[in-house]
């Protein structure tokens, strides 16, 4: 049975920056060899300066690579035909802050030559999926960086792309709106979607990704599933309820006897991501509400698949 | 046309109507549309007064318009660059030749709605001025074709005089030299008509002209100071075949160039003319000294002039679309401080080597500095730009339509029709492949 080609395929990737004389002044991406399968979600990790970014731009065509290839979708990233499946969020969201966010899907639907109806149903669902259809008729430019990054995401998804490249998509974001992103990319994945993302908060990138890759002075320092990278295989843990305190000391005594030494044994917290989440849904009574992505994803055909020219 | 060139097209004329600044430069353009007709004086006469709101407005407003839109052709790639808007837009399908095009038509969209007002308020302000004083303006109210007179072809008269010369027997580069020479001369060289003598000049129409309407003549001869009032010249004009004439004396010389009105009535169908003159001044009086090409026109009341103003704003939109594709070329070359610069750079420069080009003085001292481009080498320097400029300048300048407006000129369809071409399409066509090949080689947000 033929395996479907990678949709991201990096082979010796460089990319050095030269400055107005051409001398050469940093190596931002110095030798990355990557391969992103179709419908995986990809994390690239990496601390401030580690050529994250500047690998997502050499991916997108916006910077020439000094060595290497980049097929995308098996095709030249550069094509417009291989830009027309592909979904981008900057990492800072530069939007005309002039329009509204109805304004600003229409004119990135237009550069994807949608048609009106096909523009005007996907503006509605997107700005219902991202919660800004309220704030549908205020120009740009006076919301917040959040409200900003949800227009952003929006348009990234405006021509229902089959691979979405995410720089920090949950950067700027209050708790509940980088939880929501987080449920849209999920979502999006297991729409089919090929997902490939950038961040250096490490607790988002372990819960949304498959397989992450480390990087740290442009090159790849590892590179695998989340699973398989964070799993101690001479560890296991234990996680009981309802549990006296006397039972406890009785199993710790137990663990204690048969290892021969302390086995330390007390109360789990949960995360204050989902402490504050669920306040914060006990306060507006949110719980439990449904995410509408499936509803955007539903209404909305792929580009290719002939529903839009 | 692609919907991404309209989605741009619209996003830039919604971002401009949507700006404060254009709001600003509007409401300039309305005070000097509105405002300029009320302060002028004009030359004491109403016909004058109309000529001056004609060219003083609009050449003024248009002044303005131009480098408003060479500014802003220069931030709108260079500012999206900078705030980093186009990074979104060139990871979509789109060409750069594209994202430059629906800019450019924009822009053109803009500079249209900005033109069609002036022009509507400046139209509004010359109709009003010609009620007032409806005899004294009629002139005004129709443009007149020009004809000029039947002479043999330039490119002939030069071989002529470069062989009567010695031409070909010169080096190469002299040959050149003298080529060049003729050709800036030529059309300027006078003919002396002396007392007793007769020269006969024809015209050729291609429609008979309005028999209500009169024909004008227009002169521009010279002669001796000292002489100027006594000379005199007995001329007809005579047109065929209907053979009809008008006989008229010019014995005015005090104005180098004037014009005469002709009862039109007299050559009803007629399409071929001759006029004659004869120099029957006093016989201490000296010749009367005419360029034929450039000081003899027989103008033909053709159409009205509400239609010659539309003509004239086709013409300047058109100089406006090469501007704003000038403006974006260099905007999506450099950042915009460099393009602002290098654009009102290079706009200054073709002024003043059209300015220089004009001034037969100055063309004499560039070149004297040509004949020894060593010792004087920033005039040579001068020189050469000051005739590469021109040169390139001359295609997109060669239509004046203020003047044209302003002498009640009808502004010939080829003229339009070559401005449309030039500067509407080829050179933004030039720009357009210019800009997209460094928009392709740029990288965004390294």
């Amino acid at each position: 049975m033929n395996t479907p080609p990678p949709v991201i395929e990096i082979r010796g990737l460089r990319k050095t920056f030269r400055d107005f004389w051409q001398r050469p002044t940093v190596a931002a991406v110095r030798g990355i060899d990557l391969s992103v399968g179709p419908g995986e979600v990809v994390g690239l990790l990496g601390p401030n300066g580690s050529g994250k970014s500047t690998t997502i731009k050499l991916l997108l065509g916006l910077l020439h690579p000094t060595a290497g290839t980049i097929r995308v979708l098996d095709a030249d990233p550069r094509d417009t035909a291989t830009k027309a499946r592909i979904g981008y969020l900057p990492e800072v969201t530069c939007l005309h802050k002039f329009l509204t966010p109805a304004e600003t899907l229409h004119y990135y639907a237009g550069l994807f030559g949608l048609d009106g109806p096909t523009t005007r149903a996907r503006t509605r669902e997107l700005l219902r999926m991202v919660g800004l259809e309220a704030a549908a008729g205020r120009p740009v430019g006076e919301f917040s960086k959040g409200m900003a990054r949800r227009v952003g995401l929006a348009q990234a998804l405006i021509n229902n792309p089959d691979l979405l490249v995410l720089d920090e998509p949950t950067s700027g974001l209050d708790p509940i709106a980088c939880r929501e992103v987080k449920d849209w990319v999920r979502q999006l994945a297991a729409a089919g979607k090929t997902i490939f993302m950038t961040s250096h908060l490490l607790a988002d990138v372990e819960d949304i990704c498959d397989r992450i890759a480390i990087l740290c002075e442009g090159q790849v320092r590892a590179e695998g599933r989340v699973q398989e990278l964070l799993q101690r295989p001479d560890a296991v843990n234990l996680t009981l309820e309802g549990l006296t305190e006397a039972q406890i000391e009785e199993i710790r005594g137990e663990l204690a006897r048969r290892t021969g030494r302390a086995v330390p044994c007390g109360r789990p917290r949960i995360d204050l991501e989902t402490f504050f989440l669920k306040v914060i849904a006990a306060a507006d009574g949110r719980a439990g509400a449904p995410a509408p992505t499936a509803d955007f994803l539903a209404a909305s055909p792929r580009t290719g698949d002939g529903a839009a020219p | 046309m692609s919907r991404a060139v309209l989605a741009i097209a619209r996003l830039t004329l919604r971002e401009a109507l949507r700006s404060r600044i254009v709001l600003l430069f509007g409401i300039l353009l309305a005070a000097v549309a509105g405002g300029l007709p009320a302060l002028l004086k004009g030359d004491g006469t109403p016909a004058g007064l109309v000529r001056m709101t004609l060219g003083y407005t609009l050449g003024t407003a248009f002044g303005l318009l131009v480098l408003a839109t060479l500014w802003t052709g220069c931030a709108l790639i260079s500012g999206d660059i900078a705030t980093r808007t186009l990074e979104l837009t060139r990871v979509k399908p789109v060409a750069a030749w594209r994202l430059w095009l629906g800019k450019w038509l924009g822009l053109l969209l803009l500079d249209l709605l900005l033109l069609a007002g002036l022009y509507a308020v400046t139209g509004l302000a010359v109709y009003h001025r010609m009620r007032q004083a409806p005899e004294a303006t009629a002139v005004l109210r129709t443009a007149r074709q020009q004809v000029k007179p039947d002479l043999p072809a330039l490119a002939g008269q030069i071989e002529q005089v470069f062989a009567r010369e010695g031409g070909p027997a010169l080096p190469a580069r002299e040959q050149r030299d003298l080529r060049r020479r003729l050709r800036r001369e030529l059309p300027f060289q006078p003919a002396a008509l002396q007392r007793g003598q007769q020269w006969d000049w024809r015209f050729s129409l291609d429609a008979p002209p309005d028999p209500r309407r009169p024909l004008w003549l227009r002169f521009q001869f010279d002669t001796d100071a000292y002489t100027r009032a006594i000379v005199q010249a007995e001329c007809r004009l005579t047109g065929s075949p209907g053979g009809g004439h008008v006989d008229f004396v010019l014995d005015d010389f005090s104005t180098r160039r004037f014009e005469r009105p002709l009862d039109a009535a007299a050559f009803a169908g007629d399409t071929r003319f001759t006029l004659s003159v004869r120099h029957t001044g006093e016989a201490s009086s000296g010749p009367l000294m005419l360029q034929p090409r450039q000081g003899l026109d027989l103008l033909v009341p053709r159409i009205p002039l509400a239609l010659n103003l539309l003509r004239a704003a086709a013409v300047q939109a058109s100089l406006l679309a090469l501007i704003a594709a000038l403006g974006l070329a260099l905007g999506a070359l450099f950042s915009l401080p460099v393009a602002a610069f290098c654009a009102t750079g290079l706009l200054l420069a073709t002024m003043i080597s059209v300015f220089v080009a004009g001034d037969p003085d100055a063309l004499e001292e560039l070149r004297e500095a040509r004949r020894a481009p060593f010792r004087n080498l920033a005039a040579t320097v001068a020189a050469e730009t000051t005739q590469a400029l021109t040169g390139l300048a001359a295609p997109a300048l060669a239509p004046t339509p203020l003047r044209q407006l302003a002498s009640a000129e009808q502004i010939p369809p080829r003229d339009l029709c070559r401005s449309l071409v030039f500067n509407a399409l080829l050179l933004p066509a030039g720009c357009c492949l210019l800009a997209a090949a460094a928009l392709r080689r740029r990288e965004l947000a390294p």
